[in-house]
């Protein structure tokens, strides 16, 4: 969790969301604070990437063991990326368009950084 | 002329078609020119030509052509794109023009009509002038066309092209026949190629303009790439259009956009976008069209143009938005595949967001300018323009300019910006369900209802409201569904809805709405106001209209409104409770409801009410007081007449006492629903909770609150246990039961109770499981008994407060846990007395019941059913009794030759031993009061002993009993039956087999047993389908002084199958199927004396062997039965034990060898050893004999003999000997050898075969007498013989 935090206040992200298997949401941390509800409804619909991206049986070529779902949509002013652990609990970061985090640094930031044992209080 | 110039013009959006002019056909007057115009115009399906006709009247006036200009050079156009341009070759000049005319070839007028036509034709060519457009001259003609090689034809046709001045190629005859479609087709195609020649040359003139080009013509480059690829999508040439297009764009990018031609450029390369966005789909090219159209809006962006007009450029780009959209969902109708993160729906919302920012940004801009005033005359003008994106005339003077920019605004003003918005969601929403993104579709749903309350349609915004909240509170998403509430609050009462405001307000007091207290309080404030039925504005507010409405509201809606509290989180922590998960029919049904309110601010509750039901109807259950919880201790009873007011987080406690109800006996109550009333008389709410009191937490959860509330068990079913009015006592002993023994139970029934019963009765089953092993016989008479697997007492009435017994006999043929079903029974008559308000059509034993008994353990002891008769009540109760079986004896059997010798297989006409070893396993004292063996009718029994056997009593536990018999064979097994389906059989000792140990065989065999299980268990299988050794059966209808014909038919009958389901359960089930059903009722009668029933049968014994060998793969033969007769001590009744014997085979023996001695031999008296020599063959024998000498014994006579007996005969040999010594002495050694001198080699193994008889038949010892002793041996002393071998053995009956 802390990990996460210092991940949002060294402005790579713009929020974080952890969502439980019931989609349902458990932590969500927004750099700014006037646009959090915003982010919110933004997180909340990346939802629908997720629960397709993971729906059984649709993709049978896709390593399974891959729990990095990648780029779940990004509009113009946001890029919003996706991980999920064996547990169905979803990590969501959201980073700015403008930003110049490549993916490949959003990918390492999501499998080094929570993956192994995320501290949820 | 629209102003709103950021909408596409229409002759963009349509894909051009060549336009094809048809002239010269009256519709109005000429049936026939109608039919073929129609014929032109309709069915344009796909697979006919893209074409687009255009009926000119006779009097069409074309456009002018203009004059060419001859240099360029100092011309500067006004802008860019001519707005008439597209809309002149799309619809005004085509590129054909037809000419019909009614000429036949054969038309006595045909000079006149021809001069006509000629006219005709040079008027439609004057008005062309300077233009390329072909003319074509189609003739109607009627019945079938002439060949063309007529000569009246081709004169004439001649003649008409000469006269008209047209290409040979432009002459049509068009019959007007049954082929008219055919012709009509033949000849668009013609047309079609006319048009692209046309076309082509457009082309290249427009070509040949562009060539005199300078590169400070960027305007006019632009527009000549622009008609180019317009020409080009004429002509079908997509590709080519395309990259005219491109190129178009491509100049229009060099031009520097100031504010004054921003829109223009805006225009133009939105018009050019959409052509290439549109002709990259065509291509099924739509990666590139995404990137095309995302570049060009990422360019011009930031090409706001007039800080006064910057609305314009969000409507342009929302134009731009759905334009694409537009686009796209064309590409997909025509198969384009989409994805859930690519589909127009993301466009729409894109769209639908701009044109928000649009209305935003015009509301900004207006309300600065609004103080400007505006001179109406030059509204009119100012839009006029020849040019697409160009206002009035380019004089950028700055009051003109700002001139343009309030007419502007003021139109914008008229636009309907929240119609537009609504549109574009409502498609972006259909998309986005259809790219499975539902919650995205959600937030679009919430932005819609947004726009309706901006546009002040309350009501449909809040329908809109009402269906997102469930969805965002099932996610749980909180923060959202705190904003969506509010909005849901705030439009339903600004809609004046009553229902929606008092359950929005209730769900807003859950603390997971992230309000703050004082909001809270609010809410609180306005709920109640509506319950007092005043309109909840503040009076602050004058809003007289909404007050009114109000007032109409309150007027119209009638109380309760009911508020679904399972959908509201968290508000009420509600666990209801039964007293005890059951309670008696006779007893008062109580339960308990612990609330807990959540809510940071106190609610006001007037009526707690329960709602229970069994699965046919519902009762209510209303509170009257309640208790407040604290830590540890309880407030007083408080009435909850004038209402309670819940405060937060404590916890209060309400009893529900169900006086006034008769419950349906044997039936569960479960909690239906619970209804708290909030509010007034008049105005209320009724909030519910049904699921939410069956929701179990999975963890417990943290309890800040000191009260009992986590810790309550709750019973959320209650089973009203019936009342059954008998009780059965089972008096069975403590000592469990024999096998094999008639084991007598009592019960008594007893009625404890002050009512008279009817039709009492009592059932006791076997099993399923059981069945063919544990029997139930009520009658043990000395003869018979009938045994049954399910046995019925009727006892009739049974009195208040009297009580019956019964009795019964369980035999088993196995130990372990005997469960026997017991039914009990009553019937009372008048069933108001019991049950007064009951309906006689109740069914207690529903579905739902039985499922419901399931989980819940506690029921398991009520195995009742009730049903009501239309005179009465009948009770049944299922019962199990358990009774412990425990053996009683442990048998083991074998045989053993003469010689004391393992056995495995004998000889015809050989005597051997058969012993049987018992030992009680009983518990009890048991008396034995006979063994005895009833033996095949191929065997002879010979007694062992003469005397008769005695038995001690009683027997205790582990105590043995022996009992050895001398059997013997007269015949092979193999002659036994037919000698073809006798198989060899594996070594096989003697084997014991008990019908009560099916299933455990192994302890009861003897140990070498080495056959393989399989066969056992076929071969037992038969057995016992045939041999009803355990117990003699036959039916029930016979008596026993019936005579022993009618019995014998019975057994061979029963032998024939009949029987073997009633033994045997597990094998044959063809036959088992077949007569289950029946046997399962048939009652037996078993004899219990094995001997008795034998002889009732007429001593026919072959029904063993008939039995044993009837069926083709009996491999082991049977040599009878084994019986034991015994009691209990101190126990009259008698029971017998039986045990099948498997034998052993028995085969031919080459000799036999009988050996004789006297019966007392002394010290010094000689005595005469006899052996006589068998040959059983069918050939001579040739024996070598020998008397080896002996210390012990003198012999007189000749030792060495050489004997020759025939077939089927026998040969005495006799010698004289004279014990030497007294006590156990051995016995001359005797041999026999085949006396073959020729080959003796090959007679080893055959003298070894003769040798090994001898050993076997020979006596080894004999016992020598003292001479003086006088002895008086009760004994025949040829017993003797038989146990030599082994003297420790022998003590058995030698009383020496």
């Amino acid at each position: 969790m802390l990990l996460l935090v210092s991940f949002t206040t060294t402005r790579m992200a713009v929020c974080i969301a952890i969502i439980a298997k019931d989609n349902s949401p458990q932590y969500i941390a927004a750099l700014d604070f006037e646009k959090e509800l915003e982010l919110q409804y933004r997180v909340h619909s990346a939802l629908d990437v997720v629960d397709e991206k993971c729906a059984p049986g649709l993709k049978p070529s896709q390593d399974s063991r891959d729990l990095y779902l990648g780029l779940l949509y990004s509009t113009e002013s946001h890029k919003i990326y996706g991980y999920i652990t064996n547990t169905k609990i979803k990590f969501i970061i959201v980073i700015d368009s403008n930003s110049l985090l490549r993916e490949n640094e959003v990918r390492s930031a999501n499998l080094n950084h929570m993956s192994p044992e995320p501290e949820i209080k | 002329m629209s102003a709103d110039t950021s909408i596409l013009p229409s002759e963009l959006i349509t894909t051009p078609l060549p336009l094809i002019g048809l002239a010269g056909l009256d519709v109005d007057k000429n049936p026939i020119h109608k039919s073929i115009l129609e014929s032109f115009y309709t069915n344009r399906k796909a697979d006919r030509a893209q074409i687009h006709f255009k009926l000119l009247a006779p009097n069409y006036e074309f456009p002018v052509s203009k004059p060419k200009r001859q240099t360029y050079e100092w011309y500067q156009p006004k802008g860019i794109l001519k707005k008439n341009w597209m809309l002149k070759h799309l619809h005004v000049l085509p590129a054909v023009v037809v000419l019909f005319q009614d000429i036949e070839w054969n038309d006595p007028q045909w000079s006149e009509k021809l001069l006509q036509c000629a006219s005709i034709v040079q008027s439609l060519k004057n008005s062309l002038q300077g233009r390329n457009t072909k003319i074509s001259v189609v003739l109607l003609q009627k019945g079938s066309p002439l060949p063309s090689t007529d000569v009246i034809v081709s004169e004439r046709s001649a003649n008409l092209i000469s006269k008209c001045d047209i290409n040979s190629k432009m002459l049509f005859v068009l019959s007007h026949n049954e082929h008219l479609m055919g012709c009509i087709l033949r000849l668009e195609s013609a047309f079609v190629d006319f048009a692209q020649g046309y076309y082509k040359q457009m082309a290249q003139q427009v070509r040949l303009h562009r060539d005199q080009l300078t590169t400070s013509h960027h305007f006019l480059k632009i527009r000549h790439q622009f008609k180019l690829g317009f020409i080009a999508e004429m002509r079908f040439d997509f590709s080519t259009a395309l990259k005219h297009y491109s190129q178009a764009y491509v100049n229009l990018e060099e031009i520097r956009v100031v504010d004054t031609n921003c829109l223009e450029i805006k225009t133009i390369s939105g018009f050019l976008n959409y052509k290439m966005c549109k002709l990259m789909f065509r291509l099924n090219a739509p990666r590139d069209a995404i990137t095309q159209f995302r570049n060009h809006v990422e360019r011009f962006k930031s090409r706001t143009g007039f800080k006064e007009l910057i609305f314009e450029h969000f409507g342009w780009l929302s134009t731009q938005y759905s334009a694409f959209a537009d686009l796209f969902c064309d590409a997909i109708k025509n198969g384009l595949p989409a994805l859930q993160t690519q589909h127009p729906g993301l466009y729409f919302h894109k769209s639908a967001e701009y044109l928000v920012k649009r209305k935003e940004t015009f509301q900004v801009c207006y309300a600065q300018s609004s103080n400007q005033t505006l001179d109406g005359s030059q509204v009119s003008n100012i839009f006029w323009s020849d040019y697409f994106g160009v206002r009035g005339t380019k004089i950028s003077e700055p009051i003109h300019e700002q001139q343009m920019i309030l007419i502007v605004q003021q139109t914008e003003k008229n636009f309907n910006h929240s119609a537009a918005i609504i549109n574009l969601l409502s498609k972006a929403r259909a998309q986005f369900k259809q790219y499975k993104c539902p919650r995205f579709r959600r937030k679009l749903t919430l932005d819609l209802a947004d726009e309706y309350v901006k546009s002040g349609d309350h009501q449909k915004a809040l329908t809109f409201y009402i269906l997102m909240l469930g969805d965002y509170r099932d996610e749980m998403w909180h923060p959202v569904l705190t904003e969506v509430l509010l909005k849901t609050l705030r439009a339903s009462f600004l809609a004046a809805s009553v229902v929606d405001f008092i359950t929005c307000s209730v769900e807003a007091l859950s603390p997971k709405i992230a309000i703050n207290e004082s909001e809270r309080i609010i809410v609180l404030e306005n709920l109640w106001k509506v319950f007092q039925n005043v309109p909840p504005i503040p009076s602050s507010q004058k809003a007289p209209e909404l007050k009114s409405q109000w007032e109409a509201a309150l007027l119209n809606h009638t109380a309760p409104t009911v508020v679904d509290m399972d959908r509201i989180l968290e508000l009420l922590e509600c666990i209801v409770t039964f007293e005890s998960p059951q309670v008696k029919f006779d007893e008062t049904v109580k339960l308990q409801l612990y609330l807990r309110s959540k809510s940071a601010v106190p609610l006001k509750i007037r009526v707690v009410a329960l709602w229970l039901t069994d699965s046919n109807s519902n009762y209510k259950l209303q509170a009257h007081s309640y208790v407040e919880l604290k830590s540890n201790a309880e407030s007083n009873q408080k009435s909850i007449d004038d209402g309670l007011l819940v405060e937060t987080n404590k916890c209060y406690r309400f009893q529900f006492t169900a006086n006034d109800f008769n419950f349906v006996e044997n039936s569960e109550l479960s909690i239906l629903r619970l209804e708290i009333i909030m509010g007034s008389d008049r105005q209320y709410a009724l909030l519910t909770l049904k699921s939410s009191l069956k929701a179990t937490k999975n963890f417990k959860s943290y309890n800040p609150h000191h009260d009992s509330l986590e810790n309550i068990q709750a019973n959320s079913i209650c089973y009203i246990v019936p009342t059954f009015h008998l009780t059965t006592q089972n008096s069975l002993c403590d000592q469990p039961m024999l096998v094999n023994e008639y084991f007598k139970s009592t019960a008594v029934i007893t009625n404890s109770f002050d009512l008279a019963l009817q039709n009492v009765g009592v059932s006791i089953t076997v099993p399923p499981n059981l069945r063919n092993k544990v029997f139930i016989t009520v009658d043990l008479s000395k003869t018979r008994q009938k045994l049954n697997s399910q046995i019925q007492i009727d006892v009739g009435d049974l009195q208040m407060h009297s009580s019956v017994p019964i009795q019964y006999y369980i035999v088993s043929l196995i130990g372990g846990n005997i469960e026997l079903h017991q039914k009990l029974w009553y019937q009372i008559d008048n069933v108001e007395a019991v049950n007064a308000n009951q309906k006689s059509d109740v069914i207690v034993e529903s579905p739902e019941h039985k499922e419901a008994t399931k989980p819940n353990p506690n029921n398991k002891t009520h195995n009742m059913n009730i049903e009501y008769t239309n005179d009465g009540v009948k009770k049944v109760k299922d019962d199990t009794i358990i009774i412990p079986c425990v053996e009683e004896f442990a048998v083991q059997g074998r045989f053993f030759t003469l010689n004391k010798q393992a056995m495995t297989r004998g000889f015809r006409n050989e005597d051997f031993l058969f012993r049987v070893d018992l030992e009680v396993k009983s518990w009890c004292d048991i008396d034995i009061l006979d063994m005895f063996f009833i033996c095949d009718h191929n065997l002879i029994e010979k007694q062992y002993s003469k005397q008769r056997r005695k038995f001690n009593s009683p027997y205790k536990t582990g105590q043995k009993v022996k009992d050895i018999m001398i059997l013997h064979s007269t015949k092979s097994t193999s002659q036994w039956v037919a000698a073809n389906d006798l198989q060899k059989v594996d070594k096989q000792n003697v084997l014991f087999q008990r019908i009560r140990n099916i299933d455990k065989q192994s302890t009861e065999y003897s140990p070498i047993s080495t056959i393989s299980s399989e066969k056992d268990d076929k071969y037992k299988s038969n057995l016992l389908s045939k041999i009803p050794i355990n117990s003699t059966i036959v039916p029930s209808i016979m008596n026993a002084s019936q005579n022993a014909g009618v019995m014998k038919r019975s057994f061979s009958d029963m032998s024939k199958g009949k029987s073997s389901n009633l033994l045997t359960s597990s094998f044959n089930e063809s036959i088992a199927a077949k007569d289950e059903t029946k046997s399962a009722m048939i009652s037996k009668t078993i004899y219990n004396k094995a001997i008795d029933s034998f002889q009732l049968t007429d001593y026919c014994r072959g029904f063993l062997k008939e039995g044993s060998y009837s069926e083709s793969n009996m491999l082991i033969p049977v040599f009878g039965v084994y019986c034991v007769r015994w009691r209990r001590s101190g126990c009259t009744e008698e029971n017998e034990t039986k045990l099948i014997v498997r034998g052993i085979e028995i085969i031919d023996s080459p000799l036999n060898i009988y050996c004789v001695l006297d019966d007392k031999m002394y010290v010094k008296v000689p005595m005469t050893l006899k052996i006589t020599l068998v040959n059983p063959t069918v050939k001579a024998i040739r024996l070598r004999a020998s008397m080896k000498t002996s210390e012990n014994f003198m012999i007189s006579g000749s030792t060495q003999l050489n004997i020759s007996i025939y077939s089927q005969s026998s040969f005495d040999l006799s010698f004289n000997l004279y014990p030497l010594k007294a006590g156990w002495q051995q016995l001359p050694v005797f041999e026999i050898r085949y006396n073959n001198t020729q080959d003796d080699e090959q007679n080893t193994e055959a003298n070894a075969e003769l040798q090994s008889l001898v050993n076997r038949w020979m006596p080894k010892k004999v016992f020598i007498l003292v001479s003086t002793c006088v002895l008086d041996l009760g004994y025949q002393l040829n017993l003797f013989l038989c146990i030599l071998a082994d003297a420790a053995t022998l003590q058995v009956n030698l009383a020496v």
